[in-house]
């Protein structure tokens, strides 16, 4: 009998109305979700000059001195149209004022080098850099992260695990390796806003000094005892690098993004030290 | 139930199935980099010179253009056999000074200052006096076992960028044929003079 009424309702005009209704109410909540990750591009479409955009932006610094920064700004310089896109800026290079006026880098000494973060953009984003240092060969070829030449040798100090947000995953042994360091801000950075340095001195191990190979030889010339004696590192030509990226991610819906965009888990200690337990 | 309606549940039911699947969602990002560079220099080619004339070494110690620049020491030894005394120095520039005596009572004479790439020390007389019926021409040093040796070390920075004094103890490194590192000796012999 039950049935019977359920069927009847069904076929009629006002059931097939009522499973409409339904229908459109669970397309309303399962939807609202996929429009939470795009940023509000628009807030209101009346042509430029009145129109507010929403814009993710972040800068690296070194020294205080801009070096590489990437915003999504729009662009008004076309009339008829405004676009938005990415905008690049700085040189993207460190170290080109290193050794001021001398010409060589001196083994040992503590040379300047503090890096910063800015967020450049109009929304408040988290960020994360990732440290790269190694050694490459006269021929330019990347050297193996061995001991005569180790990464370690590039002795890059960061601030870290001291207070000023700036946290190193000590625990990813897979992450952070002899030739990479990947760092979280714990903090939201805000609109406009600096981090703390997260580094502050460079130098080369004067160790490496100690690392040499030794040639001797003897020549006679008439009347003159000449013996010369080279003493030299075998990997002549070598240069050390130092490479930085910088990610950001959007804080609207931000335990989500970081899970997304660098797949960070609930369960990892710098999701923890982000969002806390 | 018509098969219209029936396509009509079922399109019902499907979207809502479909309007429940996670959404793919992309997440508002950006980055940015930089990267530099620097080379290393530790070459330091050294070699030492020396005339002999009138019963006494002249010995110079001298290092190529691009060499860093290193730390220089040099030390006088000798066979007794027809030799009365020696005297290093004997005019006393005070830029060799006496330094440390080796474990065979051989004196040290170091160099006071750093020399740099293309630099050359002064002099460092050596005065042989022999009992004169052992002179037979007072300008051909061979007659004499007489041998002057020389050691360097780079110079090396406090993290200031002072300069650190010298210090001979520091013990070189290298790799043995089998990746091993070991101790490295580096004193410099010449030929006998």
């Amino acid at each position: 009998m039950k049935m019977k009424k359920i069927r009847s309702f069904s076929r009629s005009p006002m059931g097939t109305t009522f499973l409409f209704m339904l229908a459109i109410l669970f397309l309303m909540t399962g939807t609202i979700g996929g429009v939470r990750a795009a940023p509000q591009i628009y807030n209101e479409n009346s042509g430029y000059g009145g129109v507010q955009l929403d814009t993710i932006g972040v800068s690296l610094y070194e020294n205080d001195k801009l070096v590489g920064s990437r915003n999504y700004e729009r662009d008004y310089s076309n009339d008829s149209t405004a676009k938005a896109d990415f905008v690049e800026g700085g040189s993207h290079v460190l170290l080109s004022n290193m050794l001021g006026d001398e010409n060589k880098i001196q083994l040992g000494r503590k040379y300047t080098e503090k890096l910063h973060v800015v967020n450049s953009g109009n929304i408040p984003e988290y960020v994360r850099v990732t440290i790269y240092k190694y050694w490459t060969d006269s021929a330019g070829n990347k050297v193996a992260a061995t001991d005569r030449l180790s990464p370690d040798l590039i002795d890059l100090h960061l601030l870290v695990n001291n207070n000023n947000g700036w946290v190193m995953d000590t625990e990813d042994k897979e992450t952070n390796t002899r030739e990479r360091t990947v760092l979280y801000y714990t903090s939201l950075l805000g609109i406009g806003n600096p981090t703390p340095y997260f580094t502050d001195t460079l130098k080369i191990d004067e160790r490496i000094i100690d690392l040499v190979d030794i040639k001797t030889s003897t020549t006679t010339g008439d009347g003159n005892k000449i013996v010369e004696t080279v003493t030299w590192l075998a990997e002549d030509g070598y240069q050390f690098w130092i490479e930085v990226e910088v990610d950001a991610v959007q804080n609207h819906n931000a335990e989500d993004a970081v899970r997304s965009a660098w797949g960070l888990q609930a369960s990892d200690s710098m999701y923890k030290a982000i969002f806390g337990s | 139930m018509n098969k219209r309606k029936l396509v009509l549940i079922l399109l019902v039911f499907a979207l809502i199935t479909c309007a429940n699947i996670q959404p793919a969602i992309a997440y508002f990002t950006t980055f940015t980099y930089a990267k530099g560079s620097h080379p290393i220099y530790l070459r330091d080619t050294t070699r030492i010179e020396e005339q002999f004339s009138n019963m006494t070494k002249h010995v110079r110690i001298s290092s190529d253009a691009n060499s860093e620049p290193v730390w220089v020491r040099a030390k006088v030894f000798y066979a007794y056999q027809g030799i009365d005394e020696i005297k290093i120095n004997e005019a006393g520039n005070p830029k060799w000074q006496e330094g440390e005596t080796d474990d065979n009572g051989y004196v040290y004479y170091n160099y006071s200052d750093p020399l740099p790439g293309g630099g050359k020390t002064d002099e460092l007389t050596v005065t042989i006096y022999a009992k004169s019926k052992e002179i037979i021409n007072p300008d051909d040093g061979d007659q004499y076992n007489v041998i002057v040796t020389y050691e360097s070390t780079p110079v090396r920075y406090d993290e200031d960028g002072i300069r650190l004094p010298v210090d001979w103890n520091t013990q070189l490194l290298q790799y043995d044929s089998n990746g091993e590192i070991v101790p490295v000796f580096e004193d410099n012999e010449e030929g006998n003079g």
